[in-house]
């Protein structure tokens, strides 16, 4: 078991200047305000926030940095920014716009090269790895990209080269066939990407209750967990509500109750 | 009170600005201009990157001296951050390059266990129970918590400083006081009210 301390982290999914929640990455439905949705976590003390903006001008064009920065100035945790980067020096202005980490995810996959110039100056802890994993119909892990559209790797093998390569802080593994359904966390995947993986890695997709949480931090080595859902939705329909697990439970998951 | 932010390129000055912006503090300067810290009240130093690029930054800026000389002959105040609260030590096992030189001692990595992940990333707590800190205050009625990230960790000598510390797989120093220096290895730009708190009691000072 890892001794960091457990980080537990809302994901915010962002598309053109709002929150949406999807499930399996389809379906997105509107949450909120990512202004008001981000103070009120601040309000609720989160670990570290993780904001991904998936809207298709981002991804085409790059981040929308008055926008970054409007969201980093409310941001009193660590924040986390994915959607669009391809250039050191988009990183180079995230950073400086108030943005901790950045995450990169199509970029992995195409010209990845700019991420040894981050690492070499920025360190490597600014740099987060992002996986969307998949469960083919054989029941296989396959790695997607482009939101889930395109199988860009079968098996989760190719992750390890990849973090030897580029030596990246953390990564963000999200479970597509998980995500969205409040039916727990793929054990199974989480056992096998930490055990040959000397890093900080967040899994994310499928919690739905406290209970969740604490089997994954009990049975495997994950040190940190990702929550759309569950803090942003509540009931059988899946309400707009923003919400965070309280203190005592990041206590006791902790060993400190 | 005017408040400088020193760039040196690197790092998250942007989230300094946030959080003293949010606090009230209206005059705040983001710079790497040699006048501008030299007529500085506060300085800040904040700092995520490689050792050996910032202390070539510091001199390819031209910042090394006026920072020295302002804070050690005009003794004002000077909150060195994680990288920034190693760069006011002398030496790094980061690379090469000489630090600020402001406090005696060096910067070590940690010595990697088993079952332990690096970088040291996420909460952690100061043990506060080791000596007087102006930048925790007196009334602990609360657990301070910080967030950390980081590798390496500074490594204090000679009797006069003041040395907190925190643990993770070994104890190491986290917050460090000498006179008008003051260093601490967390952010509190993003340690939510705990690092306001902090923040306030430092420009306070």
């Amino acid at each position: 078991v890892s001794k960091l301390r457990k980080r537990i982290i809302p994901v915010l999914l962002i598309k053109d200047f709002g929150v949406y929640k999807p499930t399996q990455f389809k379906n997105d439905k509107y949450i909120g305000d990512p202004l008001n949705t981000i103070r009120l976590y601040n309000t609720m003390e989160v670990d570290e926030l993780v904001v991904l903006d998936v809207s298709h001008d981002v991804a085409m064009n790059g981040p929308n940095f008055p926008f970054v920065k409007e969201l980093a100035s409310q941001c009193f945790m660590p924040l986390t920014y994915g959607g669009g980067i391809k250039t050191f020096e988009q990183a180079a202005k995230l950073f400086k716009l108030g943005v901790e980490k950045i995450s990169i995810n199509s970029a992995i996959w195409n010209d990845i090269d700019f991420v040894h110039e981050i690492i070499s100056i920025y360190g490597s802890q600014s740099v987060v790895f992002s996986f969307d994993i998949d469960k083919n119909w054989l029941g296989n892990y396959v790695i997607k990209h482009k939101r889930g559209t395109k199988v860009v790797a079968k098996g989760i093998e190719a992750i390890q080269g990849l973090v030897k390569d580029f030596a990246p802080g953390e990564l963000l593994i999200t479970a597509i066939h998980k995500e969205g359904t409040r039916e727990g966390c793929d054990m199974d995947l989480a056992i096998r990407i930490s055990q040959d993986i000397q890093l900080p890695i967040i899994i994310c997709g499928g919690v739905g209750k406290n209970n969740h949480i604490s089997e994954l931090f009990d049975g495997t080595k994950i040190s940190a967990v990702g929550c759309g859902t569950f803090f942003c939705t509540t009931g059988p329909y899946k309400a707009p509500l923003i919400s965070y697990i309280d203190t005592d439970f990041i206590k006791r998951i902790n060993n400190e109750l | 009170m005017k408040i400088v932010l020193v760039d040196l390129g690197l790092g998250n000055v942007g989230s300094h600005e946030n959080m003293l912006s949010f606090l009230g503090y209206r005059n705040v300067v983001v710079s790497s201009i040699k006048d501008d810290i030299l007529d500085a009240d506060r300085l800040v130093l904040p700092g995520v990157g490689h050792w050996t690029k910032a202390c070539e930054q510091l001199d390819e800026l031209d910042l090394r001296k006026a920072i020295v000389h302002r804070v050690t002959r005009d003794k004002v105040p000077i909150l060195g951050i994680c990288l920034g609260m190693q760069l006011l030590f002398e030496s790094s096992e980061e690379g090469t390059g000489r630090g600020l030189a402001l406090i005696r001692g060096s910067v070590k990595r940690f010595t990697e266990k088993k079952d332990y992940v690096y970088p040291h990333m996420g909460w952690n707590v100061v043990d506060d129970s080791m000596g007087k800190s102006v930048l925790l205050g007196d009334k602990r009625d609360e657990t301070n918590k910080f967030y950390f990230v980081h590798n390496y960790h500074c490594v204090p000598e000679g009797s006069s400083v003041t040395a907190l510390y925190s643990d993770y797989s070994e104890r190491f120093c986290s917050i460090v006081e000498e006179e008008n220096i003051y260093g601490t290895q967390f952010h509190p730009e993003k340690s939510h009210r705990y690092g306001m708190n902090l923040y306030k009691r430092f420009l306070s000072e």
